[in-house]
Formats: C-alpha cells, structure tokens, sequence
C-alpha cells in the first residue's frame, strides 16, 4: 500500500492513525487508514483483499506521495484455480516482504528511502480521453466505473452506461441549475421590468430551496413568504421545540458530538489561516440593477439548464478583475509571491456538515456562458458529492455568496494558500441618493478579505472598484475590453 | 458412460477452438466435437487458402509488371493447379497447428458431429457417444448461400470452397456477389488471366464499406480488366453443355461464362442442432443470443456465424471469449461489432474499422471526415501505387476517432493501427499528433486525422 495522490497538488499526506492493525484481514475496499492531506482527511482504502502483513510508518508520520506505508499481502493463492493467472498469483505472493525500519519518531517527514514497489499494487486502469471528458460532464467517477474496454480499458460506453444507471436510481429528477438561481427576496426584477414572471420565480425558489441544506428554516429568510400554514395556527409556533427551562437542573453529562472529519479540516485549515495570514477587509457597494436586468435579458435567449445566476457573475466578474489584478491571484510563498498563469475560482458550496470549494479552471479561458455552464456542473457535483480532488483542490481565489440566505453582508477567512476571498451579500432594493434625489436602488455588498503580506489597501480598492464597474455595466462581462 | 466436462464445445473453428483454449486457460474442463477440419471454414476452406492463391496471383502479377520497372523476363507462364497445391499446404499445416494446440492446452477433441440431446448434453454423431456439460458452447459455423433455386454443382456453379479445390484455371468467369469473398476471387482469376465479370445487386462492390473506398476499387478493377457489374440483378440461371448461361433483370442478351462462383453470403448451420427441442430461439437461421453470447436458453451460448454478422473469424474468436469468461464468472468486455476490423485482400486492398461517414451521420454524430489520397504520400510514389486513400471519420464533440477507412497497398496491416485507435478511443488530436515513421503508407493515417482537423501537412 503506498500514499495515494489524493489531488494533483498533493505530494504529500499525514497519516493519522491505523485503523488496521497487521495480521487483520482485510476486504477490499476496506479503510486501513486515515490520511491527512492539507484538503482533506481520507480514508486510506485496501487496493485488494488480503492480510495486513506490515506497517511501514507510525501515526502521526508524513510520507510522500507514492512511498509505501505498509505491506498487503493479497489472499493466498491456493484459493485461487490452478491456472496460468492463479500461479502467477501465487508467484507474487511469496515475494520475500521488504523489512524497513518504521520511520523514527520525531522526523516523522523525513523520506526513508525507496523499498520495491509493493506487490499487491494494482496496475492502473486506462479510461480514453473521450470518457473521461463525458464523466466529468455527466458527474460520473470514473474511479466507480468497471471498464469494459480493450484490458478493461473505460470508454465511452462505461460512462453512458453508469450514468443510466445512476439517472434510474435517482427517482428524483436531475437537479438543474434552477437551484443556483438567484431569487431576490426583497425586490424582483420581474416587478420594475413589467414582467409577470414572480410566481414562477417563487415556485422554483420553493422547489430548490427543499433541496437545499440551508433551506431549514426559509421562515428566517423571509418571513413575509412564508405561507401561512393550512389550519390557520402557526405552523412555527408548533414545530419549534419548547424551549428548555433555563433554570431545570441537567442530571445527564452533556452529550460531545464528535467532529467529522470534514469539520476538523475546516477547523484546522481556517485556524491556520487566521493564525498565518494577516487579513484585511474592504467593502463596496454595488449598484445591481443593471445586472439583474442584463442578467434577466440573457436567460431568455439560453436554454433553461445554461440560465445565468448573479453567483455566475460574481464569478465573472471576479476572474475578469483577477486578470487585471495577477497579485490577488497569486500564491504567496516564503521565498516570493507565485503568479499562477490561470485564474481558477473556487466557490464555497455548502454541504451537510461544512462546505466544499470546487474549482472552475481557467475562467478566462471561457465565455460567459460557458463559465457559467462550467459553475453549474462543479456546485451540482460538490452537493452531489462526486467531486474529484483535481476538483476542489488548487484554484487561487475563492468566492463566497450567501446573497441568497438573506444575508447583507459579511468577511470570510482567507482559503490558503490564496491571497484573497470575496464575500457577496444579498441584493436588495433600498434608498438610494443620487444628486439630492431618494431614488430605489438594489444594492449589493461585496466584501474582500486579502492577505497584507501580498497586497495592500489601494490595490484592492481599485480591484474591487474594477468589480463593481464590471457588474454595474454587465456588458463588459461579455468583452471587458469594450470600453477600453 | 457418459463423459463430464465443465464446457463442451460444438465446432472446431476460430470460435470453438479459441473458445475451448480460453477454457481450459480458466481451469475449466473441455471436450470439443469437430466433424471435419479443425481450424474450421476460416482455416481451411476461407482466410487462410485465399491468402494463399492472392499472395501467389500477388508474386505473379509482380513478374507481370516487371517491364514497368525495367526488368525484362521473357515469356511468363504460370500453374494455376500449383497455386491451388500450396493453398491446400497452407491450410493443412495450420490445420496441425490447431491440432497441437488442443493437445498443448489439454483440450479432449471428439470427432464427430455434436447434437444437442439436452440442456447438459452432447450427442456425436455417428457414434453416438454422449458428453454431459456443464455449459455449452455452439460453434459450429456457416457455409456459403446460393441463389434461391441454384444448385452449386462443384462443376459449373461453384461455392467458394469448390473453387478453392479446383485447379483448372476457367476462360470466363462470373463471380455473382461483390463482397469479400467475390472481390478476392476476382483478383485471383483476373491476375491468373481468366476473363473474369464480378455481379454486385447493390451500387457497389464491398457494400458494407465507405463508398469512397468501393469507388477507388472499381476503378482499379476496371484498369485490370475486371468487368464490374454494379446495381445489376440475376434474373436466370441456365446450363448448356459446359457453359452457363446467365440472365441480368432487363438485359436480353445472357452473359456466358465457363464458371460462375456464387459469393452471395454465408447461412448458418444451425440446422439439426437440437435448438429447437430445447426451444432455443433462432432469427432466420442465426442463433439469438445477448451480449455475453448467451441463447435463450441459459448455460448454452453461441458464437461466430452462427449467430449473424459480422460473419469474421477473429470477431467469433472473440465473441468465443466472451462466452467462456462469462461462463466462467469472470467481468466480460463489451463487444461492439462495429468496433471490429475489416480486411480484403484484393487487389488493391481495402481495410476499415469503425463507423462510415453515413453510419457516423445516422447515429446522429457531428461528424467530421478527413481524407488523405495516397498520391500524395511518399513511400505510395516510391511503389508506384498510387491509387488509395485514407479516410478518417472523426466527431466534434470530443474529437474521438470514429472510422478508419484505407485502400491501397499492404493497408491490411495498417489497419491495427486504426484498430487501436478506434477501440482505445483516439481523439483525431491524438491520432494526428502521433509520429508516423517516414516513409510510410501509414503515414497517410496520420494526415487524414490532422486533415480532419484541417491541419493535414502534405496536401
């Protein structure tokens, strides 16, 4: 068994504890580890069934990608027909186990160096270019997938197949973009466009909202849609739990929930982040009328999966103002800042539990509504959980919107190693004074928290300045240079 | 008395003795039940003894053209009986080969003719020894198809196997049937000097294939003397003395011929099988089966001709494969016929795998195509034979290689090449940006991918 690459980045990965111990049997399948990568806390999986023969490296020790960590040895050979392949089988099997010293305590990094590689390796499974690009459209794994190809090569065909399948178990219907979509609560676009289109609006907010795992409860958000309950009682008043007297003596030990592992990752990359990273805060306030109103335009022209949300131009908007901006982009590193060559977004998603950051590469590489396309798929596969770790690992700026949980504004912790993260409120009408005159203005606040060692207060004025100007004139959101 | 095998199987030809091998591979026990030739149709009567006579038609053609490159020979005689000698010495020494390998693999051959006589059970006729099975496996083939209401006499109409065994070369010959097997014949009686008509009903020869390709065949054949009679029906059949007479539908005038070879097929032998006792459903003569090969009547499977097109040796082969594996408990790949490589062997030779441009269009493909003529590739000008093309059927979307379609010199052996490409899943930028040694004929892959992508560098 050797560390895997859990994301392209990754080199390597802290094992945490043993969940095995030698001389189990193990399934396939079957968890033998828990392995630390800065993304994420996994599960180490058996390649095959067999015996745990051997540890090669204790608790708490960080090995490189690649290296092993212990020794497998597959289920013995006599079980297997007297074959050519059930002697081969058997052949490696009784490899002699190459003995290691486990790595020392207290230089838990240091490389020990190359054994052979283990036997119970499995060989790598080849899947065609054109699968793997039809799989990750469709959000299928292709690591779920037994290919029937030429060597058991994926193709095409494995992944329509999976994908049939996964849609048929899926009573539901497929979760369209519909659920991204941006629904003001506190003005509508539709009103001031004469457009009858608010009861729709309304009936898509309720259907996705009941997906969502911050649907509960709506009420909090708009208390003035919640419908009134049928029997004419208040449903809330009912439902609530009664509250706990404050004064009752609790005999029982309070009950510790233990964290999961995502929160622990949360808990411990954030604590990082605030520890390490010197943040800074700005705000703007942009004028959205505009946007809504371009944004509105353009979903009539677009099929209903492609329709564009305000989250899809915060993503634009961003990465466009990135390109402009390559320090807030950048990577800081001790010995300079790293410009990465892409500007690749991540998008805080909400999951049960925490939250996931699945990358759009390349933003700039794609139009707007093929970005947005982009944006759809990688959020439906972060609540889907079928991300793969090449995509929620390594964008260089993160975009958090909670504009559509009624929040108006709000500073986010920097995701590192990024320089900087925006954090977008909601949009709503409110007075607006233009020249002496109270006019009704939507008005959304955008905050960006940034790393001080990498930038500082005028620049990310002036990139945020270049945000609002992209939203509050939307059509540089297709051509940002056609004002220039 | 009854004998037990883990597999019994029926026919010993590119299906069944593959089949039989994979088996015993596996572990399994395995009886299989021949009543002729090992090695089967394919073997002995078909791939192999054709590749034989075009090879040898192939040499003396060479010695024909020899005043092209300058060398003189003098008077050029050739013995159509030798050729039709060492094709029956090609196929007998395969035949032993088949042979050893069911010895070397520990396969027990029964000879005989293998009849279902039960769900688990194998009759051999004659002796009517029995083998109890666990599973079965059907293999046993098909045979050449005549007209309706022609009878192949081995004399004046001939299948494909009689005039593998006749060695009188004929003045005229018509060849009713324009697909692989009607095509290399024609190259063969042509080459030898035979007058030699080839009848196709359809508007091509070699149907099933990419138009451009038939169309640069029959080119070929014309400048070689070989009459293509295309869209054309036989409408009679009538013998006078040791002629044949034959009528086309329209056409008053009979065409004559000293032989006529009917290449209008293969139907299957399924006939007296015992399918019908276990209710094992057939669909105009061919064996139904699903995708792991097996009929309707489960732990019984069926492969090869048996079971419909495509009617080739190395798709019964695999399809064998398939079955035993499934048997076997073991995860099976997925056929796709289409994904299976073509070959004939004419003169010029035409290969393909893949989908054509119209199947690719009908599939409701965004097709793009890429077409690279061979007179544009260097080693075609150094043979001088110039007269194929490469065509590469490609999709937008992913840019996957759908079809690979060749004409021309030794393409038969490039064809791997496109094999590979079209099995793996190649995207043209894969398949364009693969380096072809210089000079190749294969060469003209390379461009006709990069000429899908509009980027071919020779032309």
């Amino acid at each position: 068994m050797i560390m895997p690459q859990m994301g392209f980045d990754m080199q390597e990965g802290r094992l945490v504890r043993w969940l095995k111990q030698p001389g189990d049997a193990v399934e396939k399948g079957d968890a033998l580890a828990e392995i630390e990568t800065d993304k994420a806390t996994v599960e180490l999986e058996a390649f095959e069934s067999g015996r745990l023969a051997k540890l090669l490296v204790e608790e708490g020790a960080t090995v490189p990608v690649g290296e092993p960590v212990a020794l497998l040895e597959p289920l013995a050979a006599a079980q297997a027909p007297p074959t050519l392949e059930g002697r081969e089988v058997d052949g490696a099997a009784r490899q002699p186990a190459p003995t290691r010293e486990p790595a020392p305590e207290g230089t838990p990094a240091a490389a020990p160096p190359s054994p052979p590689p283990p036997p119970a390796e499995p060989a790598p499974r080849g899947i065609s270019r054109v699968a793997r690009q039809m799989a990750a459209e469709q959000g299928v794994d292709p690591a779920t997938l037994q290919g029937r190809g030429p060597g058991g090569r994926i193709l095409s065909h494995d992944v329509e197949e999976a994908a049939r399948q996964s849609q048929a178990q899926d009573a539901q219907p497929a979760i369209t973009a519909g659920e991204y979509r941006f629904v003001p609560r506190f003005h509508d676009p539709a009103h001031y466009l004469g457009e009858a289109a608010a009861p729709q609006a309304q009936r898509l907010a309720g259907q996705t909202l009941g997906e969502h795992p911050f649907a509960q409860p709506p009420a909090t958000t708009d208390p003035e849609t919640t419908p009134p309950a049928g029997d004419g009682i208040s449903s809330a008043g009912e439902a609530a739990p009664a509250p706990a007297s404050p004064a009752a003596p609790s005999p029982a030990p309070a009950e510790i929930k233990p964290w999961s592992r995502m929160r622990r990752t949360i808990a411990r990359r954030m604590s990082q982040s605030k520890r390490e990273i010197p943040h800074f805060y700005e705000s703007v306030q942009v004028l959205m009328d505009q946007a809504l109103a371009f944004r509105v335009d353009l979903n009539r022209e677009l099929p209903d999966e492609d329709r564009i949300t305000v989250n899809d131009l915060l993503v634009r908007a961003s990465a466009l103002a990135l390109e402009e901006f390559p320090n807030l982009n950048g990577t800081y590193t001790d010995e300079g800042l790293r410009i990465n060559p892409t500007v690749d977004v991540a998008i805080a998603v909400a999951v049960e539990d925490g939250l996931l950051t699945p990358v759009v590469r390349d933003c700039n590489g794609k139009g707007l509504v093929e970005l947005a396309r982009e944006v759809h798929r990688v959020v439906r596969a972060a609540r889907k959980g079928r991300l793969k770790p090449d995509e929620y690992a390594g964008g260089t700026f993160t975009l958090s919107n909670l504009g559509m949980f009624g929040v108006e504004a709000f500073s986010a912790i920097i995701n590192p190693p990024q320089t900087a993260i925006l954090a977008a409120g909601g949009a709503r009408q409110q007075p607006w004074v233009v020249d002496g005159q109270i006019q009704p203005a939507t008005v959304m606040t955008l905050t960006l928290a940034a790393d001080h060692r990498v930038t500082d207060g005028v620049e990310v004025a002036r990139f945020l300045n270049r945000i609002r100007e992209l939203l509050e004139h939307p059509w540089l959101l297709v051509n940002p240079h056609l004002a220039r | 008395m009854a004998e037990r095998f883990d597999l019994v199987v029926v026919g010993g030809g590119p299906g069944g003795y593959v089949g039989a091998i994979r088996a015993r591979q596996l572990g399994l026990r395995v009886a299989l039940v021949e009543q002729e030739h090992l090695g089967g149709v394919c073997l002995n009567w078909g791939c192999i003894p054709t590749k034989s006579l075009l090879h040898t038609a192939e040499v003396l053609r060479r010695v024909q053209e020899a005043g092209r490159y300058g060398i003189e020979t003098g008077p050029v005689s050739a013995d159509f009986g030798k050729a039709i000698d060492l094709s029956r010495q090609a196929a007998q020494r395969l035949a032993k080969g088949v042979s050893f390998l069911m010895r070397k693999n520990g396969v027990h051959v029964v000879e005989g003719r293998g009849r279902l006589a039960g769900p688990d059970r194998v009759v051999v006729e004659p002796s009517g020894e029995e083998l109890v099975a666990d599973k079965i496996l059907l293999a046993t083939g098909g045979r050449p198809r005549s007209l309706p209401g022609v009878e192949l006499d081995g004399e004046l109409v001939l299948s494909s196997r009689h005039a593998l065994s006749r060695r009188e070369l004929p003045g005229r010959v018509v060849i009713v049937g324009g697909g692989a097997i009607g095509v290399e014949f024609a190259s063969i009686y042509r080459t030898y000097g035979a007058q030699v008509t080839v009848l196709e009903m359809l508007p091509h020869l070699l149907p099933n294939e990419e138009p451009e390709l038939a169309q640069a065949l029959e080119r070929a054949f014309q400048r070689q003397g070989i009459q293509v009679r295309t869209g054309v029906r036989v409408a009679g059949l009538a013998r006078h003395g040791g002629q044949v007479h034959l009528t086309l539908e329209g056409e008053a005038e009979p065409l004559e011929a000293d032989m006529v070879l009917m290449a209008v097929g293969t139907q299957p032998n399924s006939e007296n099988l015992g399918l019908e006792e276990l209710g094992i459903e057939t669909d105009r003569g061919f064996v139904k089966v699903n995708e792991h090969m097996e009929t309707t009547r489960p732990g019984i499977y069926a492969v090869g001709d048996l079971v419909g097109p495509p009617m080739l040796a190395h798709v019964a082969s695999e399809e064998a494969v398939v079955a035993v594996e499934h048997m076997a408990g073991r995860p099976v790949p997925r056929l796709q016929p289409e994904r299976m490589p073509r070959a004939t062997y004419c003169e010029p030779q035409v290969a393909s795998v893949g989908l054509t441009e119209a199947q690719a269009r009908e599939r409701g493909y965004e097709v793009v195509t890429g077409v690279f003529p061979l007179q544009a590739n260097g080693k075609a000008v150094a043979l001088q034979e110039t007269g194929g093309l490469v065509k590469v059927v490609g999709e937008r979307r992913y840019g996957q290689v759908l079809g690979v379609h060749l004409v021309g010199p030794q393409v038969t052996e490039i064809l791997a090449e496109a094999g590979l490409a079209v099995n793996m899943e190649t995207t043209l930028e894969e398949l364009g940006g693969t380096v072809h040694a210089h000079p190749t004929i294969a060469e003209a892959v390379r461009e006709a991918a990069l000429a899908a992508l509009g980027r071919a560098i020779h032309i």
